[in-house]
């Protein structure tokens, strides 16, 4: 009965179904085969040309034994984290001197701020290792007028090359997040700050009583975006390490996306094992997206 | 309130696109190559022509890296005039992107090229394969005595019946040195006299004491380097896949590393980095070892106004004739053109003059050992560059010394770990035998994976036993 009814509008709206078709054929070709297919490759050792070997759930046993996982995890989130707060912060400070009009060039401001996010990241890594080189590296040259003794950031004991990674990323994201913010900003209306203004309210008040709750789902969005930028650093680390797939000393600039591209497919050819881990990071972000969602919406709800 | 909900509401449906496009983005990075030429075309005038080996027709594609193309496109004459009906289409992108496409095309089961390039590194991953062409069906099993062995073997598959790949060059691992700063402290210059001289350990501290001055000069890029060398044939395993570090001397060479590190006579930076490159040029890093294609590497890119101020002779420490690298040419079994690539593998790598003339144009060393007494002034003629030495002789003395070595999909990771697990080790201050223990554990710990799939691999073939 039911089936027919559905068959039944099928036919009565089939031209409005051939318009949508074309997505959907194109989703399920490239979205939906990709994701399923990776999710059954998790359970099978494949090298990508022999024959696939099932494993049952062997290769998440094994990630959740694999040390190296749990180094690259701690690293992701340990320069994640970090880097959020420059980030966050910078970007609705940036935001906010732009929409107040204290300063001119407007558009100039924003395009310079949003360059770092449409340039090539390899090049941009190429221009922040010649800043963080040992000998010949410009921060280490001021370190040298300070009088302080040189640090190797991308060597060393593996520490100091977390530091450039946190610089590379939120110099990244501060841009397109600021850029995100003034659109928002710009959508509160103005008879708010005017209100705010007569009142006497500082700055700071401001931004923190009016903008910011204002701006919740915009913030809300900005923040899965760069977590999801997170989980997927890869390109400054492995350039900053000379194309190190272990990330250097200690393994100290290994992030998640670097450990799974290193399995398969541009290190390595385990392709099951990677396909684990691309649905650990996955499971991942939902959980974080989820938790964020939850967080940013309770106090609306009251 | 209406128009907040709908903020939300977007804001809801952008999370889950994006989560759900890196989740793909993820686990699924298939690249297709697509093919460009007339290849219906090609394929049809094959099929309708019955002709002698030496007129086979179509168009065939060749992939690789650079300078794979420039070579090919030096020898390329020379492979017209004997087979003028077969065209070739060169498609070039950098080593990794290289790979990774070939992978995927294999794979996917179409969208490869006719003949690809595959690096020494990766022959491991390619030699038990049914996606490649057995060459020994074509009757590769005739050019077998003319090859380098050590590079055949490392082609042939695990259980000895299949070869997937022809070796290309070989990289006879030559020690490379400021001739101008050597002269300078007053050392030798001369290749023999300095092999000599630094042919023992000690004699490599005295010439990186004589040449550094710390913060200023270097006497090499990284103090982990010399330990790598020993390992430079990429011989970690042996057949049963136990990790062999334990070798002749390496305690005294991590000995002297340590003491490189701790005077300040190493730029503590990696070799191909852009610091390390600035300092050969300048003459502020003064030596670095690396496959005899490297000279190639600083004729044109690294050092091109340097001609006169470069030397090349053997490993120091009296460290055996090692290979680092090089190359092999594989037909994809879905080729359409099989005997237009055969031809032309055949062509450009087991033949003297498609050999030499690619030698000529980039410093890959042949594999193929009639080319060196085809063309001797080739291997022997003093190099301008290298002030008239002859870092080829040298290197041509190398190729033919070198063992026969087990190779395993583990090894470049292994390789990763030398120069890494060095450098912590030598932070915190231990002593050779700690370091050597944390590089095992280090090696072992982030191979646990690779391993498996190498067993895998070997029982497919039949050679292994639990």
């Amino acid at each position: 009965m039911k089936k027919k009814s559905f068959l039944q509008t099928l036919k009565d709206n089939r031209v409005a179904y051939v318009y949508i078709a074309p997505f959907y054929i194109l989703f399920v070709i490239f979205g939906l085969f990709p994701i399923i297919a990776g999710f059954v490759l998790s359970f099978f050792r494949w090298d990508g040309l022999g024959s696939m070997q099932f494993l049952g759930l062997g290769n998440y046993r094994n990630l959740f034994h694999d040390i190296l996982f749990w180094k690259a995890l701690s690293n992701t989130l340990f320069i994640g984290i970090i880097a959020h707060i420059p980030i966050l912060l910078g970007g609705l400070i940036l935001a906010y001197i732009l929409n107040s009009k204290l300063v001119k060039g407007q558009n100039i401001f924003k395009t310079i701020y949003f360059m770092p996010m449409v340039t090539s990241s390899v090049a941009i890594t190429i221009i922040f290792q010649n800043l963080f080189g040992n000998n010949y590296g410009f921060i280490n040259y001021l370190l040298s007028l300070l009088g302080k003794d040189p640090i190797n950031w991308l060597g060393g004991d593996g520490s100091h090359i977390k530091v450039a990674v946190i610089v590379m990323f939120a110099w990244k994201w501060i841009g397109w997040n600021m850029v995100i913010y003034l659109a928002g900003m710009q959508g509160i209306s103005n008879d708010i700050y005017e209100a705010a203004q007569i009142d006497g309210a500082s700055h700071t008040r401001v931004i923190f009583n009016i903008v910011i709750p204002l701006l919740k789902p915009i913030i809300l969005f900005t923040l899965i975006q760069s977590t999801i930028g997170m989980f997927n650093l890869f390109t400054e680390p492995f350039v900053l390490t000379g194309s190190n797939w272990g990330g250097g000393t200690n393994n100290g600039g290994l992030t998640l996306m670097m450990y799974l591209l290193n399995k398969a497919p541009q290190g390595g050819n385990a392709y099951g094992y990677a396909s684990s881990i691309a649905y650990v990071i996955t499971f991942m972000i939902v959980c974080i997206s989820i938790i964020l969602n939850k967080l940013m919406t309770k106090d609306d709800e009251k | 309130m209406k128009q907040k909900q709908m903020i939300r509401r977007i804001v809801a449906v952008l999370i889950f696109v994006l989560t759900v496009t890196s989740a793909v983005g993820c686990g699924n990075k298939t690249e297709n190559i697509s093919k460009t030429t007339g290849q219906d075309e090609a394929s049809k005038i094959a099929g309708s022509v019955k002709e002698a080996p030496a007129s086979i027709s179509g168009t065939i594609e060749v992939g690789g890296w650079p300078s794979g193309d420039d070579a090919f496109e030096a020898a390329m004459e020379g492979f017209n005039e004997q087979y003028p009906n077969i065209k070739v289409e060169l498609v070039f992108s950098d080593t990794t992107s290289h790979h990774q496409a070939l992978q995927s095309a294999l794979v996917a089961g179409s969208g490869a090229v006719d003949v690809a390039m595959v690096e020494g590194a990766y022959i491991s991953q390619y030699r038990d394969s049914k996606a490649l062409v057995d060459l020994y069906l074509l009757g590769a099993e005739e050019l077998k005595d003319d090859f380098v062995s050590f590079k055949w073997e490392q082609a042939v598959s695990s259980d000895g019946k299949r070869l997937n790949a022809i070796p290309w060059d070989l990289g006879p691992t030559l020690y490379y040195y400021r001739t101008d700063v050597f002269e300078e402290v007053g050392l030798p210059t001369d290749p023999n006299e300095v092999a000599e001289l630094m042919s023992t350990w000690d004699g490599v501290l005295k010439v990186a004491e004589a040449v550094s001055i710390p913060g200023k000069r270097w006497f090499l890029p990284s103090a982990a380097y010399p330990y790598q060398w020993m390992f430079i044939n990429r011989d970690y395993y042996d057949k049963d896949l136990n990790l062999i570090l334990e070798r002749d001397g390496d305690l005294e060479c991590l000995e002297t590393c340590l003491t490189i590190r701790e005077n300040g006579w190493d730029m503590n930076v990696d070799m191909w980095s852009g610091e390390a490159y600035a300092a050969y040029e300048a003459g502020t890093c003064v030596s670095v070892a690396a496959g005899s294609w490297f000279s190639g590497f600083l004729k044109t890119d690294i050092d091109p106004e340097g001609a006169g101020h470069w030397g090349a002779t053997v490993l120091p420490g009296g460290m055996p004739s090692t290979n680092w690298g090089g190359s092999y040419l594989v037909i994809p079994e879905q080729s359409d053109h099989k005997e237009a690539a055969w031809a032309f593998i055949k062509y450009m790598l087991a033949t003297s003059k498609g050999q030499n003339d690619m030698f000529a144009a980039v410093d890959y060393f042949p594999a193929y050992i009639p080319a060196w007494d085809e063309a001797p002034e080739l291997y022997t003629a003093p190099d301008p560059y290298f002030g008239g030495q002859s870092p080829n002789a040298i290197a041509t003395g190398i190729a033919a010394d070198v063992p026969i070595v087990y190779n395993t999909i583990m090894d470049t990771t292994a390789e990763g770990y030398l120069y890494s697990s060095f450098n912590a080790g030598a932070e915190a201050g231990e002593t050779p035998e700690q370091i050597r223990e944390r590089l095992g554990k280090d090696i072992e710990a982030a191979t646990v994976e690779l391993k498996e799939q190498q067993i895998q691999t070997l029982k497919e073939a039949g050679v292994w036993e639990e």
